[in-house]
């Protein structure tokens, strides 16, 4: 293991002296793989998400291995994955894994929680860590490399709030969400925002894990009156259950949801269901880069399914390609030197619209509103933070 | 029996030396995380190896512990060890409040009201967030230290896990070779008739159950100060199950057996992990096949392959 | 908050048809506890794999095994392959999961069946991927309006389909020689060996029936629940507090705790909280299991061994 690691150190040192100073491979031996960190819930209740990151990782290492000079120097990724499956203790037993073979940045994972139990360990090593949780204290932990590479709660919940208010014109919100942390932490965001307008929820329920039947929650908002719901649910399937009850039970006022209304699976399995709901998503809907329209196009061709852009694979497909541009920028792959760029990013094009780096890390700082029609969304309107 | 002593006292000291001879942080924190659990399992067996009560809520007791031990260091700032010991004290009381009606039921009985109270408390953590900080996680847990030594390694926390187990299991064995232990067999193989012959089996029962509980509690507490973070979803009812099938397959009355299961259990996905997604899936069979295998769990196991090597 | 007659109609509806999906579950434990004195910790699975070889036939693009399939045949066609499917089911589990271990008490069998849950949940996953995946119901609309009510037809159909199971079981019971033996066997085995009952095909026949009854509930609740790794969880165990509060081993009890749970939940999460549902559901029972430790409609024996 010691060995191991002190070989390793040496040869990455070499290879970016070598690089330094003008020779680009080391004489005699191929290019050494970069090792990149994944570590995505591939098991559990949460697999789809995890599965949507594998995928999302793997085109992206797929296609900068295939490019001109790799990811720089000739040099290729190599994908050094482990299952944070959906419980923190296995979750930092995997990390510690991932740690110990020498990885030289972290990918993933995208639950609030388990960036949190990641983070005591994250702290003792300095290397990039570009994760998707998307509650607001998750950048201010104080660890050192953490990037957030999707829209804060803060953002999309404001975004959302101020949608359902002034264009919608609902005087009365009433907010439906999950138990979890996603769903807690997002709810708490509607209410602060609610309160800048001067309003309370009229309803405000949380529903348990596993439930199934929303009537008492759907009957409860339809009561108080509310003329407007925000949502903040994350299970694709909890969401298109939700859809279809709300639907079946005449509730019939604006929705707005959190970015996993518009996740591709909540949306074909709620069909007809989801049609007119709006959701806060922290990508541009519709935004016609060439990164986006590529990474949709090579995703299709690669994986034979429509990608989910935001909560997803999109956000892990930016996270390696921005880690695989700033390495090719300063050709090196050192943590510190890579934070450093990673914090000075600023107009980098991903898939997700145009990312920059603030104080904490956050580098989405846009949200637009989509509307749900025939299993697409289409876009309403751009917010900028 | 001293050629026994002599050969734990061995045993402890080669696990002892892991720290020493293996320098990764991954397999120290499966090494912390199986001690841990040891210790649950350690005391679903005095309630349901030693006395035969079902429990199905040893995830809430671990989880009231974890919090409690969070809540006392974080918010009221008390020391770690003094966090340890509330966290005990805590579970212990809860285990008294719960066991003293639940343990009015038997067999199955007893095994829905100990989930429905396991289920009952992940939703308190949950939803009193004043306490809990809900689902959104406790953070900022404290290390322990002893005087300027600081346990923030895995290697140091390893140690104070080592400690904890081997209390545990000499408490345990204490309870076990004493005339409360005898009680509770008496009560596990014949209620009626252990009443009959003047033990107070409420009582005993009672007392198993707080081990129990108390226990947990010790676990969660030592695990929230070495990841520390918690979150609610860790205390579920699947988790109660994992310690269940921990102890089982150890091996339930035995002290050795319900170590044994916990390590094994803990160690066997991380060993499979490299059949990558389908992992899960052949733990659950190998659970299958341990258990039709192996009739009194690998502490039987162990026994069987002594007595074989043993020249007749 | 003003009591609506409209909301609690309403209601009553949605309470007594989830409740009815937890009686049919309660029903597959009953069974198995009476012939086996065990509890099947997979009975969850009993409606989650059906419900996914279902929607194998029956969802447009679904992935097995990386595969992309488009089947949709006929829904009767499936409903009966997937019966089918399901005997050779209730065969191996019966095979594998209890026949090993049917002299050595009810925790290993316990264990062995919390085996194949895991074994199956993530073999799901292997398959069919992470999707969750919806398969059509018995009709083609999904609400009707009566009066101020809205009512889900396959809300209809599940509280019939429970009601008809419930009246075949009764006859199958108390006029059949092979509920006779079902019986016999569930109350003695010993006895009911002597008397010439082939105990060993009993007890396949209950693990077949008792699959049977979980894939009915399955194709009931995956049109309205969607079919996911996890769907048969919480059922089952819901269902298993409504065989315990019912009187464990009782089949009336079951009915009576699963429709009563489904109502209280859902009367629970409107009127009270629904972020304490699933405690409001285990209060009650708790304290009805303290009242009369031995359920509603239990007989006080002591439990089998």
């Amino acid at each position: 293991m010691r060995l191991d690691r002190k070989h390793f150190l040496v040869t990455t040192g070499a290879a970016a002296t070598g690089a330094a100073i003008g020779f680009p491979a080391i004489i005699g031996a191929a290019p050494e793989p970069i090792r990149l960190g994944s570590i995505p819930c591939l098991t559990g209740s949460n697999a789809l998400l995890g599965q949507q990151e594998h995928q999302g990782v793997l085109l992206a290492v797929e296609e900068i291995n295939k490019r001109a000079g790799k990811a720089y120097d000739d040099r290729p990724i190599e994908i050094v994955e482990e299952d944070a499956t959906n419980d923190n203790q296995s979750a930092v037993a995997a990390l510690n894994k991932l740690l110990g073979e020498n990885v030289v940045a972290v990918v993933n994972p995208v639950l609030s929680t388990q960036v949190q139990a990641m983070a005591p360990v994250m702290k003792t090593h300095e290397i990039p860590w570009m994760t998707g949780g998307t509650a607001v204290k998750n950048t201010q932990l104080g660890v050192p490399g953490m990037f957030r590479l999707r829209a804060s709660d803060g953002i999309t919940a404001a975004a959302m709030t101020n949608f359902i208010i002034t264009d919608k014109k609902a005087k009365k919100v009433a907010i439906l969400h999950a138990s979890d942390a996603f769903g807690t932490g997002g709810a708490d965001q509607v209410v602060q925002n609610l309160q800048k307008h001067g309003m309370t929820p009229v309803a405000n329920e949380q529903y348990p894990k596993d439930a199934k039947d929303y009537t008492a929650e759907i009957l409860k908002i339809k009561q108080s009156g509310a003329d407007g719901l925000v949502m903040y649910v994350q299970n694709p399937s909890d969401t298109a259950i939700i859809l279809k009850q709300i639907r079946s039970l005449g509730l019939t006022i604006p929705i707005v949801g959190s970015p996993s209304l518009a996740n591709q699976t909540a949306m074909q399995v709620a069909g007809k269901d989801a049609n007119g709901a709006y959701a806060g998503v922290d990508f541009i809907v519709g935004f016609n880069s060439n990164r986006a329209t590529h990474f949709l196009t090579a995703f299709y061709n690669r994986f034979h399914q429509v990608p989910d852009v935001g909560s997803g694979s999109g956000w892990v497909y930016d996270s390696v390609n921005l880690l695989a541009d700033t390495w090719r920028k300063i050709k090196s792959t050192d943590p510190a030197k890579t934070i450093a760029a990673l914090k000075a990013t600023k107009g980098w094009e991903g898939v997700l619209g145009t990312i920059a780096c603030d104080a904490e890390g956050n580098m989405i700082h846009s949200v637009s509103i989509g509307q749900i029609q025939d299993e697409k969304l289409h876009l309403v309107k751009k917010v900028s933070a | 029996m001293n050629r026994r002593v002599l050969l734990l006292a061995v045993l402890v000291v080669a696990v002892a030396l892991i720290p020493v001879l293996v320098h990764s942080d991954y397999i120290l924190t499966v090494c912390v995380t199986a001690g841990v659990y040891a210790i649950v399992v350690m005391g679903l067996g005095i309630l349901l190896g030693f006395t035969g009560q079902m429990s199905l809520a040893q995830a809430a007791f671990f989880g009231v512990g974890a919090y409690t031990s969070g809540y006392l260091t974080t918010q009221l700032g008390w020391s770690v060890w003094l966090g340890i010991l509330g966290a005990m004290i805590v579970t212990g009381i809860v285990a008294l409040v719960v066991g003293y009606p639940c343990l009015r039921l038997s067999g199955h009985y007893l095994a829905l009201a100990t989930i429905g109270f396991g289920i009952i408390v992940q939703l308190v953590l949950i939803n009193w967030k004043g306490w809990t900080n809900g689902s959104d996680g406790m953070t900022g847990i404290p290390a322990p230290s002893i005087g300027s030594l600081v346990l923030d390694t895995y290697a140091k926390y390893f140690y104070l896990v080592l400690i904890a187990v081997v209390l545990c299991a000499y408490v345990a064995w204490r309870i076990k070779t004493t005339r409360v232990g005898r009680a509770l067999e008496a009560i596990r193989e014949n209620e009626i008739a252990a009443r009959a012959c003047g033990i107070d089996a409420t009582r005993y029962k009672i007392i198993a159950f707080v081990f129990a509980g108390v226990y947990a509690g010790l676990a969660g507490s030592l695990l929230a100060h070495s990841t520390k973070f918690l979150s609610p979803d860790s205390y579920s009812f699947d988790q109660s199950v994992v310690f269940l099938v921990m102890l089982i397959l150890g091996g339930s009355s035995s002290i050795g057996g319900a170590i044994l299961g916990a390590v094994i259990l803990e160690f066997l996905p991380e060993v499979l992990r490299p059949l990558k997604s389908s992992y899960i899936m052949v733990y659950g069979a190998a659970v299958v096949v341990m258990i039709i295998y192996m009739p009194r769990g690998l502490a039987g196991l162990f026994a069987n392959l002594r007595r074989r090597s043993q020249p007749a | 908050m003003h009591l609506d007659p409209v909301a609690n109609m309403q209601l009553l509806v949605s309470g007594l048809a989830i409740g009815s999906i937890y009686a049919l579950v309660a029903l597959g434990f009953v069974l198995i506890y009476n012939a086996v004195g065990v509890v099947n910790f997979a009975q969850g699975e009993f409606v989650m794999f059906p419900s996914y070889v279902a929607a194998t036939f029956l969802v447009p693009g679904v992935t097995v095994f990386g595969f992309t399939v488009n089947w949709q045949l006929p829904l009767i066609a499936v409903y009966l392959l997937v019966l089918v499917v399901m005997v050779g089911f209730g065969l191996l589990f019966n095979r594998i999961a209890y026949y090993p271990l049917r002299d050595r008490g009810w925790l290993p069998v316990v264990i062995s069946t919390i085996g194949v849950s895991i074994f199956l949940r993530n073999l799901a996953q292997l398959t069919w991927g992470s999707q969750p995946l919806l398969i059509p119901g018995l009709f083609h609309v999904d609400t009707i309006a009566v009066g101020p009510l809205h009512i889900r037809p396959q809300d209809l159909a599940i509280i019939a389909v429970t009601a008809v199971l419930i009246a075949f079981q009764y006859v199958l019971f108390e006029r059949t020689t092979l509920g006779k033996q079902m019986r016999a066997t569930a109350q003695d085995r010993t006895t009911a060996r002597l008397l010439g009952v082939r105990v060993g095909r009993i007890v396949a026949i209950t693990f077949v029936y008792s699959a049977l009854l979980g894939t009915i509930s399955g194709l009931l609740v995956a049109p309205l629940f969607t079919v996911t790794k996890e769907m048969g969880g919480l059922i089952a165990l819901k269902a298993f507090a409504a065989s315990i509060v019912g009187g464990f081993g009782s089949i009336p009890g079951a009915i009576v705790g699963g429709l009563a749970i489904g109502v209280i939940e859902t009367f629970g999460g409107f009127y009270l909280s629904s972020a304490y549902v699933d405690a409001i559901a285990f209060v009650i029972l708790i304290a009805v299991l303290l009242v009369r430790p031995s359920g509603l409609f239990g007989e006080r024996v002591s439990e089998k061994a």
